[in-house]
């Protein structure tokens, strides 16, 4: 900052800290004096109205003079003419910046780099910090945004087996705890849906049940009196053979007994 | 339905229900010939040793006794057969050997006809050979009341309703 000579330098009020431009003392003079003037001038002129007011009125509404003769009309003619001066010129000063405006504008804008300005000037975190995000966010319809959404045209879009191919499924399987998962299933609920009794039907059906029975099973069905009985039968056959040859009977023995209906 | 021979082994399960031959009916019925001359001894060494309990220094095997044991095998002997076959339609040597008795509906028989029948193959166990010559496997006692002596290994003994074999077994 430029100083105005030294005492008053060191007693004039300090330049802010953005004023960038140098400005010379002898304007701030002048605007000094400028201002004074005006202060004098406006008081003169407010004791000379208070002083002039009743012979003004006297001269412009003089008593005894019909009213149509009175100053006053003239002045008030002469205001009108003035007032219907200033409004045609102010709807064509109108209509001129109408037609200037934009223009002026476009090339101001034009050789401004707004954004810069905006980068440089504008303390974007401090607008932040004063706006209500939670407040913003509380008002939002969520529900609503979604809806309007076009997922199923969103999902055409994706290639999920692109995706899915680019997955490291290892290392996404290795980060998984198992047990934990396990340990949340419902296991009893899911054993009360499975027909057991179906399954154990198709395993009893599958194995050799009575077979493992007579296997497992003592006394009178163990394997002497299993060995006894097969040996029996098997002397049986002969037996049955060697009478019947020496009867020269060609027919086999009709060995089958009547049978139990009721087993049936 | 189930299969009354389901247990059976399964090498086994083809002749169930077929008439048995001499061999296996002849090694039962000697099995329950032993059974009951296993029991006559026991109930005349019972009675020889009560009295020699009895009377020690005067025990003398008895005497005069021995027509009393064709009697007694008689009365034993079909006793229990006849009650072996109406109730289980097997004695000790036909659960041995694996065959059961059935009348001519396949069934147990009663005890009537099973009695009858026990007195003649007491009184006529030759006629349990007629086995071997029979082309049906038959013998006498089989022929006169059309029953059968099927090879069962099954562990079932009742093959017909509880309440004819209550009939059967009146008392039992």
């Amino acid at each position: 900052m430029t100083e105005v000579g030294g005492a008053a330098g060191d007693q004039g009020p300090p330049s802010s800290p953005g004023d960038s431009r140098a400005v010379p003392p002898v304007v701030d003079v002048a605007i000094g004096v400028g201002l004074t003037t005006a202060g004098i001038v406006a008081r003169s002129a407010t004791n000379a109205y208070r002083l002039v007011q009743p012979f003004a009125t006297l001269v412009l509404q003089p008593p005894g003079v019909p009213e149509r003769y009175w100053p006053q009309r003239g002045v008030d003619q002469l205001a009108d003419r003035g007032e219907r001066a200033r409004r045609q010129g102010m709807r064509q000063a109108s209509a001129l910046l109408d037609v200037l405006v934009p223009l002026v504008v476009d090339e101001i804008l034009d050789r401004i780099d707004l954004t810069q300005i905006v980068i440089d000037r504008v303390k974007v975190m401090r607008i932040v910090d004063e706006v209500d995000i939670a407040g913003i966010v509380g008002h939002l319809d969520f529900d609503s945004i979604v809806e309007s959404v076009p997922i199923d045209h969103i999902l055409e879009l994706v290639d999920i087996n692109g995706i899915v191919a680019r997955v490291n499924l290892n290392q996404v399987i290795a980060r998984v705890d198992v047990n934990a998962i396990v340990s949340t299933v419902d296991i009893d609920a899911i054993v009360s849906r499975v027909d057991l009794g179906s399954i154990a039907t198709q395993v009893i059906d599958e194995i050799d049940l009575p077979e493992i029975i007579w296997e497992s099973s003592s006394g009178m069905a163990s394997e002497s009196v299993v060995g006894v009985r097969m040996q029996g039968r098997a002397a049986d056959e002969r037996i049955n053979r060697i009478v019947d040859r020496v009867l020269r009977r060609r027919r086999d023995r009709k060995t089958s007994a009547p049978v139990d209906r009721s087993e049936q | 339905m189930t299969d009354r021979y389901a247990t059976v082994p399964a090498q086994a399960r083809g002749f169930q229900g077929q008439r048995a031959g001499i061999v296996t009916r002849v090694a039962a019925s000697v099995v329950d010939f032993l059974l009951v001359i296993l029991a006559i001894c026991l109930i005349y060494g019972g009675i020889a040793l009560a009295t020699f309990i009895v009377r020690p220094s005067s025990f003398h095997w008895p005497k005069n006794i021995s027509w009393s044991v064709p009697v007694v095998y008689f009365v034993l002997l079909t006793a229990y057969l006849s009650f072996s076959w109406a109730g289980t339609g097997r004695t000790y040597g036909a659960a041995l050997l694996g065959v059961r008795v059935v009348n001519y509906k396949g069934v147990t028989m009663r005890l009537p006809g099973a009695i009858l029948r026990a007195v003649l193959c007491v009184v006529f166990p030759i006629g349990l050979l007629w086995v071997a010559v029979s082309s049906a496997n038959r013998s006498v006692a089989d022929l006169v009341f059309r029953t059968s002596v099927i090879y069962d290994w099954s562990p079932r003994t009742e093959v017909e309703p509880a309440g004819q074999t209550a009939r059967a077994l009146p008392g039992l």
